[in-house]
Parts: C-alpha cells; structure tokens; sequence
C-alpha cells in the first residue's frame, strides 16, 4: 500500500516551500495532508508569506484558497509573532498547542503515517514551535491525535553573511530536532545550507533576485524524491523506517540531500550521475565523513522497463561509489529506482547521513558565541532566552557531535560494523 | 360531444314536461305518454347514427388502407418469388400465391386485375376486412416460411461454393485477403426472411466479383511483365475467358493456371524487385536512426517485403515502391524539421551553427520518378539529412551536458590530478576534456587524459 505522508510547515520561509510542493506536485501521497503555521501577524492575511510566490504564479492562487480555512494554522498571542526569538517561537506553541494539535488531527494520519516537518533554523516562529510540536506529536500528542512515529524535519540553515542572532537560532534549532528534554527528537533530520545550495547552483551576484525561489525548487525537489521510493513506480520500494529506524539506533540522524536533477541517460552514465550528485551536497560536507546513504534514482519508465536502467546496474554503480565515497565504505545503504511515467531524464538524490558536522558548525560558531555571550538574562519571562537551557542544549549538541565523530572513525578505521553486532546483527 | 349534450337536454325536457303533464294530467295520462317518449327516442338515436356512419370517410379510408397493406405484402412476396426463381423451383409456391389473390378478388376486395374494388367495399364492415386482412397475413407468412427454408439452403450452398472458390484463389497466392475477408463476413451475416436471403446473395455475389475482378487485374499485370520474357499469348487467351465468364466458379482453376505458368517465367524479374525494395529499405532504416516512429513503419514494411516469396506476387512490390517512396518524403520531411529545431536550440546555447543544411534538397524528392531513379536520389538526399541531424544532435548533447560534466571533471581533476576518458563515465568523453582544457587553462589535455598543469 502507497505510504502516506503528511508537510507541517512552520513558520514563513517553510510555508512558501510546503506550499509550492503541494501545489506543484499534487503528489497522491501527500493529497491535501500539509498544514501550514505562523504566528499573529499573518492572522489577518494568511496569504501573506506567499504573496512573493503568487506574484509570478497568480494562479496559484486558487490552490490556496482551497487549503485556506483547513490547512492554516494561526498560532500565538505575541502582536508582533516571533520576533526571531525561538524561545517566544517555543512558548507561543506550548501555549495553544490544542489549537495546533486540532489542526493536525484534521489531517488524518495514522500512526503507520509519515510527517515532515519543515522550518528554516535562522528564525523565530519555525525553530521554536516544530521541535517542540514533533517532541509532543511523537512522545504525547494529546487527546484525539495518534502518536506519529514517523516524524521527520527537515530544517534550512542560515547564510553565511546573516548576523549572530540567526546563527545562534540555527544552532540551537539543530540541538533542538536532535533532542529535546533529553530524548531523541525528530526520527531523522535533514538539514539544507541556503549558502552551500547557493554555491552549488552557481548563483551569483546579479541573480540573487530569484535565489529563494531557486533555493526553494530545489527543495521541493528534494521532498518529491525523498517520497518517491513509496510511490507505485519504485522497482525497490525504501520503506519509511529504513529511512529513521537504524541511524536512531546508530545514534547519528542527521543527513543532507545530494541532487543531480535534469541528467540526459544519453550522455551521463549512472556513474556519473551519482558522481556529479555527490558533489551537490546541500550542506557542507566533509569528504569521505558521510557513514550512510539512501540513493534514489528516478529515471523515465521507458529506459526502465526496456532494461537500459535496472535495480541491479544501481546497486552496483552504488556500491561502487560507496567505497569510494563513505568513510569506510559506509555503514548503510539503501538504493531504489523509481521508473516514473512522462520523464525524459534522471534525477538522483543521495541523502548522505552521519557526515562530520563541522562544516555546519565552523561557519556558525564563533556568530553563535558572540551571541549568546551578549545576553544577559533580561526580558519577559515568557520570551527570556534561559543560558541554563543554552547551556544544555550545547551539552547535547556536543555529545551529538562527539558521538558522530566517533562513529566516522570507527568505520575509517575498519570497525564499522561494530554498532550492528551491538544490536544484535552477526556479520554483514 | 354533441350526442351527450342533445341527449342530456332530451332527458331534462322530458323530465320537466313529464312533470308539468304529471301534474295537470294525472299518473296514467303521463305513463303512456312516458313510454311513448323513450321509444320516439331510441328511434331517433338509431336514425342518428345510420345517417353519421353514412356521411362519416374516416371508415371508408380506413378499409382502403387495410387492403393496400394486404395487397403489397402479395406483391412484395410475389417479385421475391421471381428473384429466387433463379435458384429454386417457385412455381408450387406462386401457384399458392394466386389461389390467395384468387380467394380475395372472389370475396369482392379486390377487382380482376387486383385493384381495390372500392365500389363494393362500402357493403363490407371494417371488421370483416380486419378479419380478412389477418388471414391473408397469416397465409403470407406461411407461404414465405416453406420458400425461405428451401431458398435459404440453396443460398448457403452458393455462399459456400463463392467461399471455397475464394479460398482457393488467397491460397493460391493471389492477393485478395481482405476481398475474401469481407466475403466471409457476408456469408455469416444472419437472414431470417426471404428479403433478408435475397439481399445476403446479392452482396455475396458483389463481393465476389469484386474478388475476382482484382485477380484478373493481378494476373494481368503478371501476364505483361512475362511478356517480355516469355510467349504468353496462350495464358493471354485463358485471362480472356475467365474475363467472360468470370460469375462462374471453374473460372477459378483457369486463374488458377494462369498465374501458376506466368510465376514460372517471373522467378527472375521478382527476385530483382524484392531485392532492390529490401535494399533501399534498409539503407533508409540506416539512415533513420532516431526518428523511432518512421522506423517502425519502415521496419513493418520491409517485413512485409521480406513475407513475399513467390513471383506471382511480383504484383505486391508495385504498392510497396509507392509506400516505400511515401515513406521517404514523411522521413525527409521530419528530418529537416528536426534540423532547423536543433539548429535553433544550438542558437540559444551559443553554438554557431554550421551551414544551411540539406532540408531545401527536400524539393528533388518526386514521388512521380519510376522507382530505381528515385530510389538513387533519395538515398543521396536522406544521407545529408542524416549527415546533418546527428552532427547537431552531437553538437546539442555536448553544449547541454558540459556544465554537469564540466563539474565532475573539476573535481576528479581535484582528486587526483589527472583524469582519463574511461573514467569519466559519460559519452563524447574526448570531447567534453577537449572542450574542458580550451576553457580552464590550468588543465592540458594529453592524448586521453586530461592532467592539471605543474
């Protein structure tokens, strides 16, 4: 049976994304299941963060009317939303969490469901309510919800040039869909650099008019492939909990997307399309630090079916560069050819996991510390950033990163399969 | 409506004078002049409808319609009679026919000559010719009922006498499948009536001429070519024949023979058309590489060219040159359109684009040349085309491709220095380093690989 997957966007940038999927695709595994939050300010003209998208797409309009009254949830008190605050952001949620969760009921999922979340980390409204509504979607969703288990988010890192206050959103956000109040939190995150997207899509100055919108494409690109492996075309369906349930056990549960879209099977082998979609990493990502990866290939149903692209060739060409391109050769590796009707060329996504966050973290710390070394503690209660929680949440990250780290070594040095037999796997 | 109404008024007087002479005359006065009244009445009422039924046509017209149904349905039956007479013997059943006309002429419905005797109709009620009408009916049917069961056995036996002998002439080679298809459909369509055989017969026997008049057609043009190699002044003498007496099933084995004797002088002319056609086929399947649709067609004809081994079906070849000619046109024709849409596309990418093409040598395709003439200047146009559509499409595939390349030759260049033409995984591989090292001056090609300088 088609899995069935549910968007819950928080926030402006995530609603603009979330929106365009669902517009765009009329995926039939998603149908109408995507919820789009924000805070007070949009209360009035819901349309509002979307207005940029309606502007070159008037049509798109219409969709969103049809989704207005029961897929928009308007959230909070503040008069003036978030602020960039994700504590007011986190508070804003707890508070009409009921109203939130009615929302979600309304989309119907079953716990066998799946639920991405989306936010961008350098905000206020997106970064403070989604950690905290997956947190009580997955552990204690409240009366007339059912636990989702499969709660996945997908969080948007900051510029490189944006000031501290964003960054240290961003650093925070990440610690927060990692874990919160000391338990794993989402199933798995998928984090997407806005400046790395931006380099590998050679944007440069004169075009950055249109670079959210290319950014934005690109994501929801990304989102189309991720679900495609459940569809009815896939020749190897990568079932949901391949996707969480074994990194959650390794510990690490972090991935980018790798894209290569618009590859002509003509010119470029599958070789050299996963070789080219490797170096598309929409993070920054440390050669050879990568330790799992899922690749998805969707390719024109023709090439499949007449046998010039199969199952077996991938898996092949994907062990290939496996060795070539995960430490160790990796640890996990899922691979699914999708033959979809109507396409002439192949796109390829390799969601890379477990890599060595320090690429994400060397451009946001020393902004990060600058910031939090500023506060003092001060403001409203309900808005007031709490160092000792700050403080926790660095504790986390750090075990995170440490924990990461440790398993890169551990599979370059050639004790990869270590974590499986601990859980009970004889030899692979 | 008028009957109701003098009526009720009839009743309301007599009523009211029966109480005005009740009351001044006494009850026995009134009684007797009572049961005078409703005798007066009923009297009246009966002169009133014999004088309306007299004046009323609507009776009159209806009679006459009744008899022209009757007096159809005899003629009807009597010219199908006729018509079957070429088959069976009808003559019990016509004398049959005549007793009825007889019976209806000596009741006085129909004159000596079997018109409606309208003049003596009049005397007889409508329900005595509706009686009448539904015998005759009943007669009829039966009548038709015992023809159609020995009508209907001699027509299935000349169906099938047309079918064996188009059979025999499919299987002796002539090409009249789809003749002999049509036949077969029209032997097993359904026929309940005498109307329905007669019409069943009569599209058989279309049919069948119009099988036979296309092997007469392809046995002649056999017959012309072989004149050239052979004397067949005797076979020439047998077509003539057959032409005469074509209606006539033993034609079959004078065609038959004809075309067997002629096949035997056409062994060499037919191999050189089926030569030259699968030939010319397959060069243009050659040529056609990436126009799937066009070759498709081409593929099913040249299989069809292939399937004809006989020389008596040298025939066939003559539509095969006209399509395989048409076929040149419709692939000339997509060639140059997709020419001048790369061309375009190399515009947007930056490309120059080299010459003008050969789409403006479209105009020296004429279908109206003999076959061999057009088949030499086809192939010479078609191979220009085709020279000039895959120079293009390489041409296109490169400049679309190179940013992606580009990218994985940059960072396999940053891996190891050095990166060869296998390695890179994609076609034009030569091409696209050629291309690499033009435009990064840090890299230099060497042969098949491409290194970084110093």
């Amino acid at each position: 049976m088609l899995t069935r997957w549910g968007i819950i966007a928080s926030g402006q940038g995530a609603n603009r994304i979330a929106f365009l999927y669902y517009a765009k695709y009329r995926n039939p595994a998603i149908e109408d299941r995507v919820l789009l939050l924000n805070t007070t300010p949009a209360d009035l003209r819901p349309e509002a963060p979307l207005e940029q998208i309606f502007a070159s797409e008037p049509e798109l309009r219409k969709e969103f009317e049809r989704i207005r009254r029961r897929r928009v949830c308007i959230f909070g008190r503040a008069p003036s939303g978030a602020g960039n605050n994700w504590v007011l952001g986190e508070r804003e949620a707890m508070d009409d969490y009921d109203s939130i969760r009615r929302y979600i009921a309304d989309l119907r999922l079953r716990s066998s469901d799946v639920l991405l979340g989306i936010t961008t980390l350098g905000g206020g409204t997106g970064n403070g309510s989604l950690p905290y509504i997956i947190h009580r979607v997955r552990r204690n969703p409240g009366q007339g919800l059912e636990r989702v288990n499969n709660f996945l988010a997908l969080g948007i890192l900051p510029y490189d040039f944006e000031g501290p206050q964003r960054h240290f959103n961003a650093i925070c956000g990440l610690a927060r869909l990692l874990r919160y109040e000391g338990e794993q939190n989402a199933a798995l995150v998928i984090l997407v650099d806005n400046s790395q997207v931006e380099r590998v899509l050679g944007i440069r100055r004169g075009q950055r008019a249109e670079r959210y919108h290319r950014i934005n494409q690109e994501i929801i690109r990304t989102i189309h492939l991720l679900i495609a492996p459940s569809s009815r075309w896939s020749r190897a369906t990568i079932d949901i909990a391949d996707y969480y349930q074994l990194p959650s056990n390794i510990g690490t549960v972090h991935f980018t997307p790798c894209l290569s879209l618009g590859n002509d099977p003509e010119v470029l082998s599958l070789e050299a399309m996963l070789e080219s979609a490797s170096g598309n990493a929409m993070a920054p990502v440390e050669r050879g630090t990568g330790t799992m990866a899922y690749i998805v290939v969707a390719a024109p149903e023709e090439r499949v079916t007449g046998g010039e692209i199969t199952q077996e060739d991938l898996e092949d060409v994907a062990r290939e560069w496996a060795s070539r391109h995960l430490a160790g050769e990796g640890v996990l590796r899922y691979t699914s050819l999708v033959a979809e009707p109507g396409r002439s060329t192949v796109d390829v996504l390799i969601l890379l996991g477990g890599f060595s966050l320090r690429g994400i973290m060397e451009k946001s710390l020393e902004k990060y510390r600058r910031f939090r070394d500023s506060l003092g503690g001060g403001g409203d209660l309900g808005s007031r950033i709490d160092l000792e929680r700050v403080a926790r949440l660095e504790e986390d990250l750090r075990r995170y990163i440490a924990l990461t780290e440790e398993r890169i070594e551990r599979l370059r040095s050639g004790e990869e399969h270590v974590h499986l037999r601990e859980w009970g796997f004889s030899d692979l | 409506m008028n009957e109701y109404a003098v009526t009720a008024l009839v009743v309301l007087l007599t009523l009211g004078v029966g109480v005005a002479l009740l009351l001044t005359f006494g009850i026995s006065f009134v009684s007797y002049l009572a049961v005078g009244v409703i005798l007066s009445v009923l009297l009246a009422s009966l002169v009133y409808t014999w004088w309306k039924s007299k004046t009323d046509r609507t009776v009159v017209l209806l009679k006459i319609e009744i008899l022209n149904k009757i007096k159809d349905a005899v003629e009807v039956l009597e010219r199908n009679l006729r018509a079957a007479s070429e088959m069976v013997d009808v003559e019990p059943f016509m004398e049959d026919l005549a007793g009825i006309k007889r019976g209806l002429i000596s009741r006085g419905f129909f004159t000596g000559e079997f018109q409606i005797n309208e003049g003596k109709i009049d005397r007889v009620t409508l329900t005595a010719i509706e009686l009448e009408s539904r015998k005759v009916e009943q007669q009829l049917r039966s009548l038709e009922s015992l023809v159609v069961a020995s009508y209907g056995e001699a027509v299935a036996g000349r169906m099938q006498e047309l079918l064996d002998a188009a059979q025999m002439l499919v299987e002796g080679g002539f090409s009249v499948r789809e003749e002999y298809e049509e036949l077969r459909r029209v032997a097993s369509m359904p026929a309940a009536s005498l109307q329905d055989l007669l019409e069943k017969r009569r599209r058989g026997e279309e049919q069948y001429g119009r099988l036979v008049e296309r092997c007469i057609r392809e046995a002649e043009f056999l017959l012309t070519t072989a004149e050239g190699v052979a004397d067949v002044s005797h076979l020439r003498e047998e077509l003539e024949r057959v032409k005469r007496e074509r209606e006539k099933v033993e034609s079959v084995y004078r065609l038959l023979r004809v075309r067997s004797e002629v096949s035997s002088y056409l062994t060499r002319p037919f191999l050189e058309a089926r030569e030259e056609v699968l030939a010319y086929l397959d060069r243009m399947l050659e040529l056609s590489r990436g126009f799937e649709r066009e070759r498709q067609v081409l593929r099913e004809l040249r299989e069809r060219a292939k399937s004809y081994t006989d020389p008596g079906q040298l025939a066939e070849f003559r539509s095969i040159r006209q399509e395989a000619k048409r076929l040149t046109l419709e692939l000339a024709r997509a060639m140059a359109r997709e020419i001048s849409v790369l061309d375009e596309e190399l515009r947007k990418l930056g490309r120059a684009v080299e010459g003008t093409g050969a789409g403006g040598r479209i105009s020296e395709l004429d279908p109206r040349r003999e076959f061999r003439e057009f088949a030499g200047s086809a192939l010479e146009v078609l191979t220009a085309l085709a020279a000039d559509f895959s120079r293009r499409y390489r041409e296109v595939k490169i400049a679309r491709n190179y940013p992606a390349v580009e990218r994985i030759i940059s960072r396999k260049l940053a891996e190891a220095g050095r990166v060869s033409a296998g390695e890179l995984g994609v076609r034009y591989a030569e091409e696209f380093l050629r291309l690499y090292s033009e435009s990064h001056p840090e890299a230099v090609l060497e042969g098949k690989v491409l290194r970084l300088k110093g």
